[in-house]
């Protein structure tokens, strides 16, 4: 694959090529298992036993599928928007504009890993995970007893699942603030 | 504060979903309910938690496949022959091609940059002026989510709590009028300025383009077949026409590369992230909103206007007019539903079908107007044509729909009829 870029890109915009083909492969792979498991459970529902666990599986794949993909539109500038100012203005200052936006798109990730952080209680999980119970009671969050219907695992799992999407969303904010030409370089349709 | 910071944004060109959520803490931390704060990201993937939803990936996955495999060329062909050898004819080509195609897609954007690619380069080497080709394709583009499956329909539906396939059919009626009235826009207009007169194919050649065309019928078929006849959900339906069209391209056309299947999902995948991003940030917006006691204050204010539903349908329509030409269509509509709905249905005695329909096909209208008009910056991006010209040329179709839309709103029973 040739460079994207033809200057030495930003250490912040490698990481987020990486992810970002990493989130290609990952979205390719979640939509492929949506529509397999669907097409799977119409044929066994079909044949009279279904799979009992498919649609909560199935609403967790779409879930995590919906992050991914929007992540990566972050990195594409692809997400809708108004852009009514930004066609009427120079392109300079449509510029600025889309930098203003990539700013306000890397608060809301700083934003929302925050209250992940808060909602998830990460330290509290990874010294408790064995037995989440006491530390529910001590802190009164929780998030982590709460379980799903068929899948056997607590939901706090798939609430959890689009969460690094969320850093990844930021990454690619951040990178498209340090290197503006480089986004314009990926290749916007698969 | 939070309207302020919802239009700052808005005007900024911040993405939709990105508004949505921000607005939507601003609220909290203005509201001096901060605990509120520890549940928004369970609503954020909460308001993705309805199997109904799967539909939405599952159309667009069917919709990528069909175009990938060639059925959307037999289409158009079967089209031309039907319809093509009159004056006009790739005119009244293009709207029975798009509203075929709206039996395979569920989206006006994604239809109109299809149809908008093929038929404008066709119509224009025939000799049509081109803003008139862009303008007819892009109001062909409305059937997308008029005629099921669609996508607009199936999120009211999972909005409103009814059914989705009581919802998707209500849309067949409305649209088959919405595509008849095109033809016939595309008649008198074509008449007026002189379209050229198509030539029309050999009898064999007309045969064997049917015959090519009727794998690729089938697929749009089964998918309305199988949602209007109760044969299956509209998941099901989406889920076995992404098969079809695997089969078909495949072993049937044998246009379909396997190794673009990767590529195929992808596409997808962004498209499906497009709708339902929007989705999860308009649940954490609807729940701050219903927070806020929104729905009774606004239910207090319209009562206070009038209390004869017809009234209160034609002050929703035109603020909502207003409110498609400003922001997306589906993000408008996840924004409004939570409000309007408890009011219409509880102090109008309104049916929530009827009043999905009506809400759906006039924030579909607002996709051809400025300054937000998606579809129509999509075909003019593709066209080439400018805004201004291409919004001229299809102000006509605008006024149809708008007439089709009073309509609907005083005969309800158009929109019920296949569902009682």
């Amino acid at each position: 694959m040739p460079p994207l870029s033809p200057t030495r890109p930003h250490p912040v915009t490698r990481v987020s090529r990486g992810l970002f083909a990493l989130e290609r492969r990952l979205l390719q792979a979640l939509m492929a298992a949506i529509l397999i498991l669907t097409l799977v459970n119409i044929g066994l529902t079909i044949g009279g036993r279904s799979l009992y666990w498919a649609a909560e599986a199935l609403i967790a794949l779409m879930t995590l599928a919906a992050f991914v993909g929007q992540s990566m539109l972050i990195r594409t500038g692809q997400h809708p928007g108004v852009t009514l100012l930004a066609d009427m203005v120079s392109p300079r200052a449509a510029r600025w504009l889309r930098m203003a936006s990539d700013l306000v798109l890397l608060g809301l990730s700083a934003l929302l890993l925050v209250l992940a952080w808060r909602m998830f209680d990460l330290p509290g999980l990874l010294t408790n995970w064995r037995d989440p119970l006491p530390r529910a009671i001590e802190t009164g969050n929780f998030t982590w007893l709460e379980p799903t219907n068929t899948l056997g695992i607590a939901k706090a799992w798939i609430w959890l699942a689009p969460v690094p999407f969320f850093a990844f969303g930021g990454i690619h904010a951040l990178a498209r603030l340090l290197d503006p030409q480089d986004a314009a370089l990926l290749p916007q349709e698969a | 504060m939070t309207v302020l910071i919802f239009l700052a944004l808005m005007i900024l060109g911040v993405p939709v979903f990105a508004v949505l959520v921000l607005s939507s803490m601003v609220y909290i931390g203005g509201s001096g309910h901060a605990a509120l704060f520890d549940n928004l990201l369970v609503q954020l993937s909460g308001g993705l938690g309805n199997f109904s939803l799967l539909a939405i990936p599952l159309f667009i996955i069917a919709g990528e496949l069909m175009n990938e495999c060639g059925i959307t060329t037999r289409l158009i062909a079967l089209s031309r022959v039907l319809v093509g050898s009159v004056r006009g004819g790739l005119a009244y080509v293009n709207i029975l091609a798009n509203a075929m195609m709206a039996a395979i897609i569920g989206s006006a954007i994604a239809q109109t940059a299809v149809m908008t690619r093929i038929m404008v380069p066709e119509m224009e080497r025939a000799g049509y002026p081109k803003a008139d080709a862009a303008a007819m394709t892009c109001a062909g583009g409305l059937l997308g989510p008029i005629i099921p499956p669609s996508m607009p329909l199936i999120i009211f539906a999972v909005l409103a709590q009814v059914p989705v396939a009581d919802m998707l059919i209500s849309g067949l009626v409305p649209g088959l009028i919405m595509a008849a009235s095109f033809l016939v826009l595309a008649g008198v207009i074509g008449f007026r300025r002189n379209y050229p007169r198509s030539e029309a194919y050999a009898r064999a050649e007309a045969l064997k383009v049917v015959v090519r065309a009727l794998p690729a019928l089938l697929v749009p078929l089964a998918i309305v077949a199988t949602i209007v006849g109760g044969f299956g959900s509209p998941t099901e339906a989406a889920a076995s026409a992404a098969l079809v069209a695997i089969l078909i391209g495949a072993f049937v056309y044998r246009e379909l590369d396997l190794r673009r299947l990767p590529a195929v999902l992808e596409r997808a995948g962004r498209n499906t992230a497009m709708v339902l991003a929007i989705v999860a940030a308009s649940a954490v917006f609807g729940w701050v909103i219903i927070y806020g006691r929104m729905p009774a204050r606004l239910a207090e204010l319209l009562t206070g206007l009038t209390d004869n539903k017809y009234v209160f349908l034609l002050i929703i329509m035109l603020a909502l007019l207003v409110l498609g030409t400003l922001i997306d269509g589906i993000a408008a509509l996840i924004i409004t539903v939570p409000i309007l709905l408890p009011i219409a249905t509880g102090v109008y005695g309104l049916d929530p079908v009827h009043l999905g329909i009506v809400v759906t096909l006039t924030l579909v209208v607002g996709l051809l107007t400025p300054p937000v008009g998606a579809a129509l910056y999509v075909a003019s991006g593709i066209s080439g044509v400018r805004p201004i010209p291409l919004f001229r040329a299809v102000l006509p179709y605008i006024a149809v729909s708008v007439a089709l839309l009073l309509v609907l709103c005083f005969l309800p029973v158009l929109s019920t009829v296949l569902i009682r």
